[in-house]
């Protein structure tokens, strides 16, 4: 390779690594008896006497043996250090010296006694200073010491010192300390495995301590794929990694905002900001139809549980070539690999993170105020052509109560939300037991007023050696959540729209004429309604249908708590060399519960005369066990590996719910079920299930002479969820890769890595399969209909719900790809770029039944196929200069996406719904949820616009006004279908919601003590149905008030795009019609993250009594700015890209502190 | 013995047996909850659990909420009262396959209905269950087939060009169910017919009836419907004027407890005591809990923030005007400015205090407001949720003056105006409606009488009747009217007549049926053919 330095590989970290409990295990007398020994160097080398006899044993087994027999350590490169040669070596009561001496005769190896350690090093390499220069010069060099540590303050030992442009270098001992003698103006080039390199300027110092920074990209990195791990660089698969760095964890997000951007091929978009809400993954584009099922594999559990705060990497399989070794059953859209912390041996390590965030929205709308409301009603009213009246609550001189502007709703609802985050966590132990712990707690206070969320996290974790090839690990994660929010933002109704809507003259809370407040009879203050009772009782009405939003707010009474709890149990055992037997088994065990109460409302617009309480919990439990067996060997340039498994999951789910009605009274205290008077009304429901599957898997590996790898794999599922005789799928797998830099004609220095990967590979999905599907069942109607003279016979009926379809079988996502990894400039750029080709096919989707069938639900069919195709770039850079170190990085990703086929059906509509309006449809040749809406070319601005458009019947030649009922002012449909009329069958398709690039780019720097971090990330190519617009800007005809967008309105200026006022007539449906007049672009670029943190020095620290406290103080925003033209709240509203007033995703300031020790 | 064998499947022991020799019943679950279709169809409770289904669409959008009201809200009785393009384009005979209006949803819930009956047809007979529970069971099982068809037939089947709609029987397999439609809808009604004359031979008679079982079909209702179907059919065929007066005289030869006569106060009819009046003949029942959503409907939308009544289908001044001097009919059907309704108790002086109405007519629909009246209706007799507007008001879908109505049109029709019984028995109607019994039995008293007598109901049809008489052209090429409220210092002054719809082009070629839901399209395998001209 090009540059030793940076590609040496020093395997006696791990031997060092083990040696670590040998040293903790020293009782206190060897301790002091050590202590002498430094004192009187050279004493243990002249003194110990060892006696060997080896024959045919490589350097490296004879160098153990004698760390078996003595005190001794080796330090050495084995890159440097040939240590593979084969030798006899027989020796009786000889020192150490001699030993060495015969052992690397003649072989260019030095070796340098310091107390128990031995540092080798190769001899014409000039390691050390004393070798290769005179005395003379020696006393003219300084001696610069010092010590290489982490980030969490731990020794590196065996860390590369080098004096740059020289030979001349030294390595760390077992304490991180290191010593080398160099000339004035020399800079140090330090180099660890797994870690930045950093270089430094010596000048004027005798002390240069280190700290070296995790390499997250490093190429040499273990990745975790598929039941086991493999070199970053050896992968021919397409995977990307973020590691859970301390830069991320000082964000003050949750896991969805976090990865967000980070990792090209995963799509995120937030379900908004909602304490409670989740967040939409895809990977390489939308394939099934729903499921886009991610698998989560925790610590190799599918489907584990775990807490932000342990995880250490997260790692996205992208192609179904490195999937497939897990099948499916949850989704054909990838799998998500979370590594959390595991214990290290050594002393007890404390880390502590705690954190306080401020959040708020980053932009709000306006509504009208009171008078702008009048006005706008005046205005609308002039220019209609019936004349309608004004309605009284517009009317000031009627009701001049109306006209003066009390409240800002919008203002009301929001409010500055606060996140604490705490957690800390324990590592430690010795070699034969290492133990890990950690715990966390989340509140999370929404920007909407009473929202929130709050979880908590444990884990232990517990690593046993019982024998050298005997480990056992038992790991338990617990998680508790709760919350309030969940707000229901849908259609026409909800607080947000509400906020809009609700009339500004009115007050928060209810007053009498005379501006008394009012309370009710438990002294409670009332609620104000669209309009003040005293209004009401003088006969002042206006429309309803809204809800106080504040109200609304403040009526939420949710209890939600949730806890998981799950355990793993590992055993492994290594019979023989180069084979590992392991067993998991995983039980787990989740419950959880919603209980919801929903007082009466008494304030005038939408009342609710009757109280109710809703409970449901659900209670499950699962089992997975997975046995692997794999097998690893090297013979001489051939590498071979091989696994093998199997595994059986069943879980079993239970779930009920009761609604009860009339409780007299509503305090929580009061409203248990018993208490309620009616508990007729509703059903209680419940549902119980099993499910169930057995796999087996197996992998083979290859490469030769670390040029060309291939892997193929092969992954059978057996689910109970589809018919017996055909459960079963088979999941194939293939790749392939070439590193040509490895290639010995390859000679080029300023390329590090240089290779080309390609893969294939099939993955399965049947989630989407509902349990029993293949057993016709007679179930029960839902409601009850009413019979009797009194109505009072509540009847419920049993029906054939579906008719089966017992050939069901798995959803499949066949992929190709190709990729590209380039590593330049001594791995400090790194480039991949990959190509992908994915098809899923056999999508699982309702089978239609013919029309005259008359079965409620269809049976789920094997229908469709979905092409996703697209590409993949990521770059970084990172360099240390003296103590600056500083990285770039950024990606993008480009998808595809289009509807090859549906079945027997052309286009399917989908339910989501605007004011009773379905924008989104998927049509073969078009991406899926595409938005299918009357084209709109403009407003028509005279009635000789209106006239002219006009459409001539090809046959009788007669021509007819395409829009007879239009106005000046009005939106000009484009007649797609040209037949005269404008209806849905005029609606094109013009987008999809699901983004075409993502991308983040982002950098930061480290320096004395600092550190900074910015990201940026984004989506384009992205279309939103923007219908709380559609909302606001009528009142919903129902005299709401609206946005005060209005006031930009034709009727207010010809050259606006938005139509004349609506507020009651709309007979060319402007606002009732599904057009691309409500839909808008949905790109956004956000400054998504910066962080600023600063470790307090050493000296401080030391100062204070606590030098071996590490503490960092950091302060970051997130979402800080947003670029986007999108007009809402936020471009995140969730809901498949139509906008009903979703909870806005926050702006949030957060400060923090680090602790470590 | 399934079950037990679960518990051992965790034993681990049992788990190393699975792992080595494999495990089938590890996959095989038995679901909780359902009963599988091979233990159905055994008991006495089985059959009136296959019975109790039936009411399943009683309660849904498509079958008795907004659905097929859209088609009706063609008609010139009404104008839409709310902002709603789609309902625009149907209003205008615009309407595209792929509408987004609920009516969609109509032909599967009927189409389901069918199913069901189908089952019981098939089932039933074979069943070891008593031999009057046997008779209502296949009684019903004809009576809701025939009367599923009812509700799908008019609306989308022609005699040619387009033809009916397919006809799924007991005897239908699986792999026949996407079949062609028949050449013609008489093909519909001959079976709704025979299905119908099945059914009053095997029901009980009403007096027959548990009070409890109220809501049931009786022979009465059968003959009722079937006399519906076959006026619908004469439409193309003269022969079933002797369908219609043959069933009504069924009904109206009835005697003692089952004999049906006219409720004699008509601004009474329509209240919550009168659901099983002598006139009653079937209604579609629901209450607070759930059932047809039909009658909020109409009605202020947003209920002037009391209660969420929805605002759509606002009366005509055509419709107001088409009423004679005196017919006590007329106030009690539309609720015109300056007059006083109870709403959840509250006194609403319509268009005067509150001023603002929402519809665009300036009138609303009374006829079904009485359930609304009492302070204490939401929660008790009507459900707590606008959302649903469920309520005990019986939705009348047929009452004996229909019948009187049906017999009356086809004697005329057959016999020629001036039919003396045909006289008598409008004189019957016009006598309750409070004007003078004298009738001369023209066409054009009977298309009135008709109009009058039935706005509003649910159903039939005023938009049925007007393309099956034929004057759909003439009559939708005019404009639409309403009025407007003129105010003089917040005191009723005077209301100006203003049109409120414009004249709209029907062709009757096309527009006599509407377009198929084009989900229904796809789901056949193109053989389900398309009306003409959608």
């Amino acid at each position: 390779m090009t540059n030793p330095l940076n590609k040496q590989r020093i395997y006696i970290l791990y031997d060092l690594l083990d040696k670590i409990p040998l040293v903790m295990r020293m009782t206190l007398l060897l301790l002091c008896v050590f202590a002498f020994q430094l004192h009187s160097e050279q004493t243990y080398s002249q003194q110990t006497k060892i006696s060997l006899n080896m024959k045919n044993s490589s350097i490296e087994k004879i160098l153990q043996t004698i760390e078996e027999s003595s005190e001794f350590y080796f330090l050495y490169n084995s890159k440097l250090v040939d240590v593979d040669r084969k030798t006899n070596i027989k020796a009786k009561d000889e020192s150490i010296a001699s030993i060495l001496n015969r052992l690397f005769e003649k072989k260019n190896v030095e070796y340098e006694v310091k107390g128990t350690q031995i540092i080798l090093h190769p001899k014409e390499k000039g390691w050390i200073a004393s070798e290769l220069i005179t005395e003379a010069q020696q006393q003219q060099r300084r001696q610069i010491t010092g010590r290489i540590i982490d980030e969490r303050g731990d020794p590196l030992i065996g860390a590369n010192i080098i004096e740059k442009g020289t030979s001349n270098g030294t390595i760390t001992d077992i304490n991180g300390n290191y010593s080398l003698r160099v000339e004035e103006e020399a800079v140090l080039y330090i180099s660890y495995i797994g870690y930045l390199d950093q270089e430094i300027n010596t000048a004027g110092r005798t002390t240069v301590d280190v700290i070296m920074r995790e390499d997250t990209q490093s190429l040499e990195e273990l990745v975790v794929i598929g039941y086991g791990s493999t070199r970053k660089e050896d992968l021919s698969t397409a995977v990307s990694t973020i590691k859970f760095d301390q830069s991320i964890k000082s964000r003050p997000a949750n896991l969805n905002s976090m990865l967000q951007g980070q990792l090209p091929g995963l799509t995120i978009q937030s379900s908004g900001g909602d304490p409670l809400a989740g967040a939409i993954y895809n990977i390489r584009g939308k394939g099934s139809r729903d499921s886009d099922g991610i698998l989560w594999v925790v610590d190799g559990v599918p489907g584990g549980i775990y807490n932000i705060e342990d995880v250490e990497s997260i790692t996205i399989l992208k192609d179904a070539a490195s999937a497939a070794i897990y099948g499916a059953s949850v989704g054909s859209g990838g799998v998500i690999v979370i590594t959390t912390k595991r214990a290290q041996s050594g002393k007890v390590r404390v880390e502590a993170n705690v954190s306080h965030s401020f959040q708020n929205p980053w932009r709000l709308p306006q509504a009208l105020t009171s008078e702008e409301l009048n006005q706008v009603w005046k205005d609308a009213v002039d220019a209609s052509i019936t004349k309608r009246d004004l309605p009284l609550v517009a009317d000031s001189s009627r009701y001049p109560y109306g006209n003066v502007t009390r409240t800002d709703w919008i203002d009301e609802v929001f409010r500055t939300g606060h996140l604490h985050h705490y957690a800390v966590s324990l590592s430690g132990g010795t070699e034969s037991l290492k133990g890990y712990g950690s715990f966390s707690y989340d509140k999370n206070e929404g920007i909407l007023i009473n929202t929130y969320s709050e979880k908590m996290g444990a884990k232990i974790n517990l690593d046993f050696q019982i024998r050298e090839w005997l480990n056992f690990s038992q790991r338990g994660t617990f998680q508790y959540s709760n919350g309030q929010g969940d707000v229901w933002n849908n259609s026409h109704e909800g607080v947000l729209i509400g906020a809009i809507f609700y009339p500004r003259a009115a007050t928060v809370y209810e007053r009498d004429e005379e501006g008394n407040l009012m309370y009710d009879s438990m002294d409670d203050p009332l609620f104000g309604g669209t309009i003040p009772r005293w209004a009401v009782d003088k006969g002042v009405s206006g429309y309803g249908e809204i809800r106080n939003p504040v109200a609304e707010l403040e009526r939420l009474r949710q209890y939600r708590p949730s806890a998981n709890f799950s355990s793993t149990s590992s055993i492994e055992i290594k019979p023989i060399d180069n084979l590992t037997l392991r067993s998991d088994f995983t039980a787990s065990l989740s419950s959880s519960r919603y209980e919801g109460f929903y007082p009466i409302i008494y304030e005038y617009g939408r009342p609710n005369p009757e109280n109710s309480k809703e409970i449901s919990s659900t209670w499950r439990k699962n089992w997975l066990w997975e046995t692997t067996a794999s097998y690893a060997k090297v013979f001489d340039k051939h590498h071979i590996s091989a696994l093998g498994g199997y595994t059986m999951r069943r879980i079993h789910s239970r779930w009920n719910n009761v609604w009860t009605y009339g409780y007299d009274r509503e305090d929580p205290f009061y409203t248990i079920t018993g208490n309620a008077n009616d508990w007729g009304k509703t059903k209680p429901g419940e549902s119980i299930w099993d499910e169930s599957m057995i796999s087996m898997l197996g992998r083979i590996g290859y490469s030769y002479a670390d040029r060309y790898f291939i892997t193929t794999s092969l992954r059978r599922d057996v689910t109970s969820k589809l018919a017996p005789e055909n459960n079963s799928g088979v999941f194939p797998a293939v790749s392939g890769s070439w590193k040509i830099s490895s290639e010995s004609f390859f000679n080029n220095s300023l390329i590090n890595l240089l290779k080309v990967r390609a893969s294939w590979g099939q993955v399965g999905n049947c989630d989407l399969v509902p349990r029993y599907s293949y057993i016709a069942q007679i179930v029960s109607t839902g409601w009850p209909a009413a019979l009797g003279e009194n109505l009072d016979q509540a009847i419920y009926g049993k029906y054939l719900s579906t008719l089966i379809n017992r050939n069901l079988t798995w959803e499949t996502t066949e992929q190709s790809g190709v990729g590209l990894d380039v590593a330049l400039l001594s791995n400090s750029l790194n480039f991949s770029t990959d190509y992908f080709y994915k098809v899923t096919k056999d999508l699982i989707d309702s089978k239609p039944l013919p029309p005259a069938a008359g079965y409620p639900s269809e049976p789920r069919g094997n229908v469709g196929r979905v092409l996703n195709t697209g590409w993949e770039f990521s770059a970084d850079y990172r360099k240390t200069i003296n103590r600056f170190t500083f990285n770039l990085f950024g990606n993008c990703y480009f998808v595809k996406s289009e509807v090859k086929d549906l079945g027997s059906r052309d286009i399917l509509e989908h339910g989501t719904t605007i004011n009773g309006q379905k924008p989104l449809r998927s049509k073969v040749g078009e991406p899926w949820y595409s938005y299918a809406v009357i084209k709109t070319d403009g407003i028509y601005q005279t009635w000789e616009d209106i006239n002219n458009h006009i459409y001539t019947n090809p046959e009788t030649g007669e021509t007819t006004l395409i829009r007879p009922n239009a106005r000046p002012g009005d939106l000009k449909y484009v007649d797609y279908n040209n037949d005269g009329i404008i209806n849905d069958e005029d609606r094109q398709y013009m987008g999809s919601y699901l983004p075409k690039a993502s991308f983040g780019f982002g950098g930061g720097f480290e320096y004395n003590g600092f550190d900074f971090q910015f990201f940026f990330q984004g989506i384009a190519g992205v279309k939103i149905y923007n219908g709380f617009r559609m909302m606001g800007l009528t009142g919903r005809q129902q005299g709401n008030n609206m946005l005060a967008d209005v006031l930009d309105s034709w009727t207010y200026d010809k050259s606006s795009d938005i139509p004349r006022l609506s507020l009651f007539d709309d007979a060319n449906g402007n606002f009732g019609n599904v057009s691309d007049f409500f839909l808008e672009d949905g790109s956004y670029l956000r400054l998504k993250n910066v962080t600023l943190g600063y470790i307090l020095p050493q000296n401080i620290m030391q100062n204070i009594g606590m030098g071996d406290l590490r503490l960092r103080l950091y302060m970051g925003a997130e979402n800080l700015f947003t670029f986007t033209k999108y007009t809402g709240f936020d471009p995140e509203v969730s809901n498949n890209g139509i906008d009903a007033g979703a909870y806005p995703v926050s702006r949030k300031l957060n400060i923090g502190i680090n602790v470590n020790f | 013995m399934k079950n037990l064998n679960k518990y051992y499947k965790t034993d681990p022991i049992l788990l190393l047996i699975c792992f080595f020799y494999g495990c089938s019943d590890f996959l095989e679950f038995q679901p909780y909850g359902p009963i599988t279709s091979e233990t159905f169809w055994k008991t006495e409770d089985d059959l009136k659990a296959a019975l109790n289904v039936f009411y399943d669409y009683s309660y849904w959008e498509g079958s008795t909420g907004r659905g097929v009201y859209w088609f009706e809200n063609c008609s010139d009785d009404m104008v839409t009262g709310r902002v709603y393009a789609a309902a625009d384009a149907c209003k205008n005979f615009q309407m595209a396959a792929n509408s987004g209006l609920d009516v969609s949803d109509t032909w599967p819930r009927f189409y389901q209905l069918i199913a069901r009956s189908n089952d019981v047809i098939r089932y039933v007979p074979d069943m070891n269950v008593s031999e009057t529970l046997k008779n209502r069971g296949i009684g019903e099982g004809h009576f809701f087939r025939g009367y599923a068809y009812l509700w799908l037939a008019p609306w989308y089947g022609d005699n040619g060009p387009n033809g009916g709609i397919p006809i799924v029987t007991e005897e239908t397999t699986v792999d026949e169910l996407d079949m062609p439609r028949p050449a013609s809808v008489l093909e519909n009604y001959d079976l709704i017919i025979s299905d119908l004359r099945k059914a009053g031979d095997l029901l009980p008679a009403l007096s027959e009836q548990a009070k409890t079982d109220y809501g049931r079909p009786h022979k009465a209702a059968a003959w009722a419907f079937a006399a519906r179907a076959a006026l619908y059919a004469s439409q193309y065929d003269n022969k079933y004027f002797d369908v219609v007066i043959e069933m009504c005289d069924k009904v109206i030869n009835l005697t003692g407890a089952d004999k049906r006569d006219l409720f004699p106060d008509f601004t009474k009819l329509f209240r919550r005591e009168n659901n099983f009046s002598e006139e009653y003949i079937y209604s579609i029942l629901g209450n607070a809990t759930e059932g047809p959503k039909f009658h909020g409907m109409f009605f202020q939308n947003g209920g002037f923030g009391i209660f969420n009544t929805w605002g759509y289908f606002q009366p005509t001044l055509e419709l107001y005007k088409a009423y004679e001097p005196g017919d006590i009919r007329r106030d009690a059907t539309i609720l015109f400015p300056n007059q006083h309704i109870t709403f959840v108790g509250r006194d609403i002086h319509w268009a005067i205090n509150p001023s603002e109405v929402s519809s665009t007519s300036g009138m609303t629909n009374r006829k079904f407001m009485s359930i609304f009246e009492a302070a204490d209706c939401i929660g008790t007799v009507v459900n707590t949720s606008g959302n649903n507007q469920s309520n005990e008001l019986g939705t009348v879908v047929m009452r004996y003056a229909d019948v009187l109505l049906m017999k009356a049109e086809a004697l005329i029709w057959k016999n020629g105006e001036g039919d003396g019984e045909a006289k008598s028995l409008l004189n019957r109607i016009r006598k309750r409606a409070g004007l003078l019994e004298d009738s001369n039995a023209t066409k054009a008293e009977l298309k009135n009488e008709r109009r009058c007598e039935l706005a509003f109901e649910f159903l039939p049809s005023r938009h049925f009747d007007l393309v099956r008489w034929g004057d759909a052209r003439t009559i939708y090429a005019k404009p639409l009217h309403g009025v407007k409220t003129i105010l003089n210092n917040g005191v009723f002054e005077r209301v100006e007549e203003i049109e409120c719809w414009p004249a709209r082009t029907f062709n009757p070629n096309v527009h006599h049926v509407f377009p198929i839901p084009s989900e229904q399209i796809a789901k056949s395998n193109e053989i389900l053919k398309q009306n003409q001209g959608y």
